[in-house]
């Protein structure tokens, strides 16, 4: 059989006017950037969760297209990985005891949806952790701290099976190894969520094991997860801690790596790539 | 008796009992209402500030008008409190046509409002103003004001920007006029400094003339150090608009527009054109830069000219 591949790389270009400024270095952000980041939080911080991820979910990015490859599968492959690692790779010199990063309001499978805490931790440790090329970037048995609210909310249409995974499996043991042997498999086959799958507009019932399963490395390599201004309930559940601000964060992990870490931040967006030489 | 050096036992207590006053509030600020400082190891951004400030939007008309209207009424009613400018060599300037550099000695910061109020039509709303960097374009608020209020640009001082030089040029080119101090900087005594080729440098490079223009009485309102104008009396004189002629270099150009204001100020102080003219012809016009002396006795023959100028005794003793 001829397959004929065709892959294209994006820039990052993620937010247009006016919310552009969320896109730059704080110190690069001019006054103007500033009063309107000052005034967009001051906003957030008032406005109904709902209206707030009805606006950010409203945003429509003003992506443009950097490369396009076409032809033999695995060649094309690798002129995108090329072009990826070319916009995306950022050096890092070192480990790190502790890694801070912000996460973003919109995963993939939150669009038009509520990222419930199971979709935190594979957006934290799922992905920003893994976007590394060589080692990662926080040295095995260090801390990453989260800032992200981790409200205890699911969308029980998107995503019914994430409830039960976080009231049901979640309660019982956050091991990926022990819930795949007990938990996947009933999951997998519950004629209910196969129904809400195949019916409505619900993901599959399978699939929080498989966001949990992403956080498999990140669960391994790390000493601790401390997230910021998450729900203490909602993040205990996933065996992380919470934390009101980033000095409490980093007085929490003293506990892990001591009191003289170093400390790298993922900033994002841009959604970068860590080359840790 | 207290000891001086006790400090209160407790003073983080004491720190939370002052009163919050506005300065506090101010230094409290963190970012986003604060600027984030850039981090080691990386690069600053290029400042907007200074020689970078981007001051087209004070050309366009809505700034012009707010120019206009300021120059107009508040720029003339404080001008004329405070310094009451006496203009003359005003006829000197019929035959100028187009655009023109006005080339001023510089004594104090009075002596762009001064310059502004005085210049007559049509070159009067169609000015802007070298203005120092590093001074007028420190910090955004000062710079904006700058910008719309005097219509200045940024020019360096102390290195040679092309692109303000540039701007400028083509300001000139496209009709505006200029106030340029070819000092450089204010007086810091009273007596002028020697003359640097800029204004020499503009003149050629836009084929614009410069008129040179003396300003005398300006260090008595607000001299360099001071803070608050105080009244006294200017005097503006305008002198005949210098060309840049094919024989000049940019040297002896600026030599001939320092030759040119040292006998406008002749004329300004002794009050006597024809007396003047003679000096001035036979190169003998008083030096603007004063007797080399000590400071006081400096500062004491600035007082005594200042003193012959006003023909009044009232004042003996020297501004120290």
């Amino acid at each position: 059989m001829k397959i004929f591949q065709i892959e294209t790389t994006l820039n990052n270009d993620t937010f247009p006017a006016p919310f552009e400024f969320l896109q730059k270095r704080e110190w690069e952000m001019s006054p103007k950037d500033r009063a309107l980041l000052f005034a967009t939080k001051k906003g957030l911080d008032k406005m109904p969760r709902r209206a707030a991820r009805k606006i950010f979910q409203g945003i429509r990015a003003p992506f443009g297209l950097t490369s396009i490859q076409a032809g033999e599968v695995e060649a094309v492959h690798k002129v995108t990985t090329e072009n990826v690692y070319r916009q995306h790779l950022v050096r890092v010199e070192g480990q790190t005891d502790i890694v801070t990063m912000g996460l973003p309001y919109l995963g993939p499978y939150n669009v038009n949806s509520i990222m419930n805490p199971i979709l935190v931790a594979c957006l934290g440790l799922g992905y920003y952790f893994n976007l590394y090329k060589g080692k990662p970037v926080v040295r095995e048995g260090g801390v990453a701290i989260i800032s992200h609210p981790t409200p205890w909310e699911f969308h029980p249409v998107h995503h019914p099976s994430y409830i039960d995974f976080f009231e049901e499996v979640l309660a019982d043991t956050t091991d990926p190894e022990e819930i795949e042997k007990k938990y996947e498999k009933r999951y997998a086959e519950d004629e209910w969520y196969r129904h809400l799958y195949r019916t409505s507009y619900a993901y599959h019932g399978v699939h929080p094991f498989y966001m949990w399963y992403w956080c498999a490395h990140a669960l391994e390599h790390l000493g601790q997860v401390i997230i910021i201004g998450g729900d203490p309930r909602a993040v205990r559940r996933m065996g992380f801690r919470s934390a009101t601000t980033m000095r409490d964060a980093l007085e929490m992990a003293s506990d892990v790596v001591g009191s003289q870490p170093s400390i790298t931040h993922i900033h994002n967006p841009p959604v970068l790539m860590a080359d840790v030489v | 008796m207290a000891d001086p050096n006790r400090r209160p036992a407790i003073s983080h207590l004491n720190r939370a009992n002052r009163l919050p006053t506005v300065s506090r509030a101010i230094a409290k600020t963190e970012f986003p209402l604060r600027a984030a400082p850039t981090p080691i190891g990386e690069e600053p951004m290029a400042s907007k500030l200074g020689a970078n400030f981007d001051t087209e939007w004070a050309r366009r008309y809505p700034a012009r008008l707010a120019r206009w209207a300021t120059v107009e009424t508040l720029g003339k009613g404080v001008v004329g409190y405070y310094a009451r400018p006496k203009i003359s060599g005003i006829d000197r300037l019929h035959d100028l046509d187009g655009p023109a550099i006005f080339a001023a000695n510089h004594q104090s910061h009075a002596d762009t409002p001064v310059m502004i109020t005085s210049i007559p039509e049509p070159w009067r709303h169609k000015l802007f103003v070298g203005a120092a960097a590093d001074y007028f374009f420190g910090n955004r608020l000062s710079s904006t004001m700058s910008a719309l209020f005097i219509g200045a640009i940024p020019i360096e001082r102390t290195s040679i920007n092309r692109q303000t030089i540039e701007k400028a040029i083509a300001l000139l080119r496209g009709g505006w006029s200029m106030v340029i101090y070819p000092e450089g900087g204010r007086s810091p005594d009273g007596w002028s400094q020697e003359f640097r080729p800029g204004a020499a440098f503009l003149a050629k490079q836009a084929d614009v003339p410069v008129v040179p223009v003396n300003i005398r009485g300006t260090f008595d309102i607000l001299r360099k150090g001071r803070m608050w104008p105080k009244r006294a009396r200017a005097k503006v004189t305008f002198g005949k608009p210098l060309t840049f002629e094919d024989s000049d270099n940019n040297r002896k150009f600026t030599r001939k527009l320092q030759a040119a204001v040292e006998a406008l100020a002749d004329e300004s102080s002794s009050g006597n054109w024809w007396t003047a003219r003679k000096r001035a012809h036979n190169d003998e016009s008083p030096d603007l830069g004063g007797p080399e002396a000590a400071a006081w006795r400096r500062r004491w023959a600035l007082t005594e000219a200042g003193a012959a100028k006003q023909g009044s005794s009232k004042r003996r003793w020297p501004y120290v």
